[in-house]
């Protein structure tokens, strides 16, 4: 069943499924504000029977309480949640590490580590999206140049807090997890911290810059708090 | 107040603590885990007055050996593991008092494949972001999100009054557990005509490499003719995706909450509590809500 709802300004079509969820997807516009940003702003607003948000850069799913989907889409209805343009910027120290992985980067990138580096080196990341699982951050900003497809069978366990490439997208692993994405390389901080709320300290539209370490350096960082990192706050 | 307390002697397949899991946290790539079978979860701590969200031991397959180290009072649900209480055979479905020193045990699971134990009282666990659901890949949740282990001890506040005796008369027949009735999913109409009809018409079964992040499913295979997802999309538990290979996969419970195969179906809450009491290996069938 389709029908469709005005918020922020825009026209979106509501898709429900066994009158459990919801997917909206934005109508013929292109939205001024990103989803995934629409999506922390809706889960922020505390709506009344709605139990969770997981918003991807096409879609948001929101899942309700039993009985709640008028309750919850009447919330919703007209609402328009204020994009503003607060951006948040961080200068992430990354060792890149002398993963395996690389040898497929090279060879897909058909660039040397060093310009792999450097090209990266270059880059604004600002934070896509959140999911697959805790703690992992999609990242846009990725240089054409370095984009390499995902591996067709996801290997082995990825270290926990490994920066990988996956397509169009730089990726952060925050959790040892099996991964189909390409590691390049290990950031000492960690964006999850399972006793606060919210658990991950990073935003859609929040963005990141990387500030090469080396080993030792990536070491002595080890369990550094993710603020020391904060480059600006505007 | 005084403190309940057992202690795991024997873990059986896998035992772990969950409730009605972890909500409002799915944003940051929370999977909400909780009981597989919420229903009957709800029920065995309905049976001894607790929250129908509360904690429960869910036990998978194989039963787990208990010792309760004080009395208790506690409800066996869900599938039948021919439970033991010092010896001799004890009911599912209602409320059961031990004393101190007694061994709770069972064989393997048959009629379903997991089994839920509620014990009276509030049980004193973590729940961290809200849930005790363990969810193994964060090692969230409690007893660090792990599954129990020979020697883990349990405590509970022992409520001021026990519930007393309860019994519940579940009527057998009450569904066909193997027919899951499932909803179209955002990607159906991708499907080949002719696979539309295998997923609506055929038996499939749930594959031994399935876990509680997802149920592989055997059977014969599907076809969206190659079509691909330009980004990744939401799922959550029940959605039922197709895999390049023609596999389909339900996530369940601890599956992650953003995906990049097709979503052909959709298998609504109540249907899943069925679905996850399917034993590995047995055919059931999808029929079109």
């Amino acid at each position: 069943m389709s029908r469709s709802l005005r918020l922020n300004d825009m026209n979106f079509e509501i898709s429900t499924y066994a009158e459990e969820f919801a997917l909206l997807r934005p109508g013929e516009t292109a939205s001024a504000a990103p989803l995934p940003w629409l999506g922390r702003a809706i889960l922020e607003a505390n709506l009344a029977g709605l139990q969770d948000v997981i918003a991807t850069e096409g879609e948001i799913c929101l899942i309700w309480a039993r009985g709640q989907k008028e309750a919850v889409l009447s919330q919703l209805e007209d609402r328009s949640f204020g994009w503003t343009s607060h951006v948040r910027t961080w200068s992430l120290p990354v060792w890149f590490e002398p993963h395996d992985d690389w040898k497929l980067v090279c060879k897909a990138t058909g660039l040397s580590r060093e310009q792999v580096i450097s090209q990266l080196l270059d880059g604004r990341y600002p934070v896509a999206m959140l999911g697959f699982l805790p703690g992992f951050v999609y990242l846009h900003g990725l240089d054409e140049s370095l984009h390499v497809a995902r591996k067709a069978t996801p290997t082995t366990q990825i270290k926990e807090r490994t920066l990988a490439i996956g397509g169009k997208y730089l990726g952060l692993y925050s959790l040892p997890t099996p991964a189909g994405w390409h590691a390049i390389g290990r950031v000492p901080v960690s964006v999850l911290d399972m006793n606060r709320i919210p658990p991950v300290c990073l935003s859609p539209g929040d963005v990141l810059q990387l500030k090469q370490v080396n080993e030792r350096e990536y070491e002595q960082l080890l369990g550094s708090s993710l603020e020391t990192f904060q480059e600006s706050d505007e | 107040m005084t403190t309940g307390r057992l202690i795991i002697r024997a873990p059986g397949g896998m035992t772990t603590i969950q409730d009605a899991g972890r909500i409002g946290s799915a944003f940051f790539a929370f999977p909400r885990c909780g009981a597989m079978d919420g229903q009957s979860a709800g029920l065995a701590n309905v049976l001894v007055r607790n929250d129908r969200d509360a904690p429960v031991l869910e036990c998978t397959l194989v039963a787990p050996r208990i010792e309760f180290q004080t009395h208790g009072c506690f409800a066996l649900t869900g599938a039948d593991f021919g439970w033991r209480l010092d010896g001799r055979p004890v009911e599912r479905n209602r409320v059961i008092e031990v004393a101190a020193g007694s061994l709770l045990e069972g064989g393997k699971a048959t009629g379903g494949l997991r089994g839920y134990i509620a014990i009276a009282g509030k049980w004193l666990v973590e729940r961290p972001l809200g849930s005790a659901s363990s969810h193994v890949v964060a090692g969230l949740g409690a007893n660090q999100g792990q599954p129990l282990r020979a020697g883990f001890e349990l405590e509970w506040e022992q409520p001021e009054t026990q519930p007393g005796t309860v019994e519940l008369v579940i009527s057998p027949g009450r569904r066909a557990k193997n027919v899951i009735r499932t909803v179209r999913g955002p990607e159906f109409e991708w499907l080949e005509e002719e696979s539309k009809q295998l997923l609506l018409e055929k038996t499939y079964r749930v594959s031994p490499t399935s876990n509680r992040m997802g149920a592989r499913l055997a059977g014969p295979p599907l076809s969206v003719g190659g079509k691909t997802l330009p980004a990744s999309v939401p799922v959550l538990p029940g959605m039922i995706q197709l895999t390049p290979s023609g596999q389909a996969i339900v996530v369940l419970q601890d599956g992650q909450t953003t995906g990049g195969y097709p979503r052909i179906g959709y298998v609504p809450r109540s249907e899943l509590d069925a679905f996850n009491q399917i034993m590995i290996g047995d055919p059931f069938r999808f029929v079109l809500l």
